[in-house]
């Protein structure tokens, strides 16, 4: 990204080392070879294409091994492999940055644009809150592999603290700045949801999201 | 980052085309920055065109409810246009009504409907 030009020979190799695995339709060879570094959603868009194109034609178990090899070979400048993340989350700007990086590396999972924008959803919710009540706290964004790919969001603070908790996430309680309703949004768009918390002892909130592959 | 998203007009009507990763002292900004407006030389309409955004949470959404509330208090009507699927999907799936803001699929359907409205009154 940083404004710096693509070389032309990793789209050709990337290509090559994606072939070199699985077949690769006309559509997707376009699409790789019509890649820019400059445009983070283009190669989100394309991240997220070949991690479905592997999934479908090689299988969910052999994506992190082919991504490796594909991150080998184009010397990692699109680094295609996802990776735990985790970051402070304290003011407007660590907000913004942790909202990127989920859908950077919801993308790299293979999430179409829809689930791609309820991660980033609920992590600007999660991270909202810290800001708001905590004013410090983490968000951690972490690969899923069990059955199913997925995404899990973890937000953890050693704020205030919710006093209420079921209160809170049934709607029974309404804060003027929207607490409620962020958390209990998160709830109904995440297949996973636990929330921990309670008066003086900060609170830990956990979110996963499944990839969908119709 | 940027702090300020600028308010065009055109006419008698507000035009707002918010381009920017949104962030909650950018959204407080933009909704002084519109009343300000609204203060100095009144509009008809106002058109929030949110077609390059791929998030809004419902902090931000809550904002364009009162925004748009204020605005209708100084005699504005306010449309929210360009709402992408991803964004309408996440909303109501979170549980939140969007009756607090007239929306338009497009920027040209928002104009169209604040036309429109301007030959009724005729």
């Amino acid at each position: 990204m940083l404004g710096s030009r693509i070389d032309s020979d990793i789209p050709p190799k990337l290509v090559a080392a994606l072939e070199a695995n699985v077949s690769v339709p006309p559509r997707l060879r376009q699409e790789i070879m019509s890649l820019s570094l400059q445009n983070r959603e283009q190669i989100e868009n394309l991240a997220a294409s070949i991690v479905r194109h592997i999934s479908l034609f090689a299988g969910t178990e052999n994506i992190l091994p082919i991504l490796t090899k594909l991150d080998q070979a184009t010397s990692g400048v699109l680094s295609l492999v996802p990776r735990d993340d985790k970051m402070r989350v304290d003011n407007e700007a660590s907000l913004v940055l942790a909202r990127r990086a989920a859908i950077t590396l919801a993308a790299k999972l293979g999430f179409g644009p829809v689930e791609r924008t309820k991660v980033a959803t609920a992590v600007s919710e999660l991270a909202r809150n810290i800001v708001m009540y905590a004013k410090v706290g983490e968000i951690r964004l972490s690969v899923v592999t069990n059955a199913k790919i997925g995404l899990a969001i973890e937000a953890r603070d050693n704020g205030p603290g919710i006093p209420d908790i079921d209160k809170v996430l049934s709607g029974g309680f309404r804060s003027k700045t929207g607490l409620g309703m962020g958390l209990r949004g998160v709830k109904n768009i995440a297949q996973e949801f636990t929330v921990q918390s309670a008066p003086g002892q900060g609170t830990r909130v956990r979110a996963v999201f499944y990839l969908n592959m119709r | 980052m940027i702090d300020r998203i600028p308010i065009l007009r055109i006419r008698d009507l507000l035009l707002v085309s918010i381009q920017a990763d949104l962030h909650d002292i950018l959204v407080e900004q933009l909704q002084s920055d519109i009343l300000k407006e609204l203060e100095r030389k009144s509009a008809r309409g106002l058109v929030l065109d949110i077609s390059a955004l791929n998030i809004l949470d419902t902090y931000t959404a809550r904002a364009f409810v009162h925004t748009a509330q204020m605005a209708r208090l100084m005699g504005t009507r306010t449309i929210v246009s360009g709402m992408t699927p991803a964004i309408a999907m996440t909303l109501t799936e979170m549980g939140f009504s969007a009756g607090g803001f007239e929306t338009a699929l497009d920027l040209e359907s928002a104009l169209t409907a604040l036309s429109t409205q301007d030959a009724d009154e005729d």
